[in-house]
């Protein structure tokens, strides 16, 4: 016979079929899992965001300081400031507990990332007083 | 009862009482009138291929019960209507053994025998003859005069058909129609792949430049090792902040008071004064039971309380 057979044709026809049946699935699968990891990509993306503002913004966080440290209540500890590319030093002999209850209400309520701390008691109102504020690159 | 052979184009009458094909060459096959139904008629259309519609009908009340294929032809002025079931020769090939893929073309007695003058004898029984334009069988006995069948002389014409050998399970129009739904089908599947495709690589674009557009590092390592930095971190800050707030909520007693709090690097360390011996206990046991396990060293009335951090 000389003319093709249309039901080979149908045949063929069915198995493609099959095969672009069992491809699209795959992709299904495959499109899961992208989507899958761009939304944990994503959600490590927002966290690292999150934390690099709190953690890694020197330069916002040390204005916020020294607006902080120009307070009145603050102005007779006399705090003294040194800062490197990464830190911020602070340093007073005496301050009273009052201004520190006040600069330690404002630090601990916020993410200012305390390194290092040694708060001595001198006298009944008095206390000498040294931090450090670490931030990453 | 007879197998005829022509050398260089082999040609094979079927009939029932044909020899069996005893080669495996390719042939040609001539349909015996007993395999067909024939009709010659004029009909109001000008070629072949606009009465083909009308073919069903025209054998309808002609026909027995079964599965047919149908075929026309013009010569001169009249159509040649064919209506020949394709399961019955296909396995009347079979008895006679003849595979389907020897089979070159497939023709009709009507269109190979057409001129013949004399009667021709297929076998003791019947003989050809052209009656009426129609190539008819006749019983042998109603003929006086015949001739044996010489295939050698015949010249095949172009009016050859195609045997379909699933004809009887569906038939070709239905087939066309899957053909076509399963091709419409295909084509949207088609197209569901293509965009899925289309939808994967836009969101893998996605993920590798996501770091790049936040300004992160360049690789998932990279990132996830910078986010547990930042998670260790905050855990230290927070520790700090729950230490400093136990501490500051202590219902410290008498003279007792926080003389120094330090923090390094690892460590926060708290120093309370004036406590006299048996009260540090205390002072540990309400910590511990707000959660806070210090380490406690108590000298000279000060309690020293160390935690990791």
């Amino acid at each position: 016979m000389n003319k093709i057979n249309p039901l080979y044709f149908l045949v063929i026809l069915v198995f493609a079929s099959f095969v672009m049946f069992v491809k699209i699935n795959q992709s299904h699968q495959e499109f899961n899992l992208v989507q899958e990891e761009l939304l944990k990509t994503s959600d490590i993306v927002s966290q690292i965001k999150s934390f690099k503002k709190a953690y890694s913004e020197k330069k916002r966080m040390q204005k916020k300081i020294s607006r902080l440290l120009r307070d009145a209540s603050l102005k007779d500890a006399n705090i003294i400031q040194k800062s490197t590319r990464t830190s911020l030093k602070l340093s007073t002999n005496s301050m009273s507990k009052k201004a520190l209850d006040m600069f330690m209400g404002k630090v601990i309520n916020d993410t200012y990332p305390i390194y290092t701390m040694d708060i001595k008691k001198i006298d009944a109102t008095h206390v000498s007083f040294k931090m450090e504020f670490k931030w990453q690159n | 009862m007879f197998s005829k052979f022509k050398q260089q184009e082999q040609i094979y009458f079927l009939d029932k009482s044909s020899t069996n094909f005893g080669t495996i060459e390719k042939t040609n096959i001539i349909l015996s009138p007993a395999l067909y139904w024939v009709q010659r008629v004029s009909l109001p259309v000008k070629s072949a291929r606009d009465a083909r519609a009308l073919l069903p009908s025209l054998f309808e009340e002609v026909l027995p019960e079964g599965v047919y294929s149908y075929s026309i032809y013009k010569e001169e002025d009249d159509f040649y209507i064919f209506a020949y079931e394709d399961k019955l020769i296909i396995e009347m090939l079979k008895e006679k053994n003849v595979k389907l893929s020897q089979v070159q073309n497939v023709y009709f007695a009507q269109s190979e025998f057409s001129s013949l003058t004399d009667a021709i004898s297929i076998d003791s029984e019947y003989s050809l003859v052209v009656e009426n334009k129609l190539v008819v069988m006749l019983p042998t006995a109603w003929i006086s005069e015949k001739k044996d069948l010489d295939l050698s002389s015949i010249k095949l014409s172009k009016h050859s058909i195609a045997l379909k050998q699933y004809e009887h399970l569906l038939k070709t129009r239905d087939l066309y129609t899957f053909i076509l739904l399963i091709s419409i089908f295909l084509l949207f599947m088609g197209a569901e792949y293509f965009l899925l495709q289309k939808h994967i690589s836009h969101t893998s674009l996605q993920k590798e430049q996501i770091f790049a557009q936040n300004g992160l590092k360049a690789t998932m390592i990279q990132n996830r090792s910078l986010l547990e930095n930042y998670k260790n971190i905050y855990k230290r800050e927070i520790k700090i902040r729950e230490f400093l707030s136990a501490l500051i909520s202590q219902h410290l007693k008498g003279k007792e008071k926080i003389v120094h709090v330090g923090i390094k690097s690892k460590e926060f360390k708290v120093d309370i004064g004036s406590v006299k011996r048996g009260d540090e206990v205390k002072i540990v046991k309400q910590l511990q039971s707000q959660g806070f396990y210090f380490k406690a060293k108590y000298h000279t009335e000060i309690l020293t309380l160390k935690v990791s951090l």
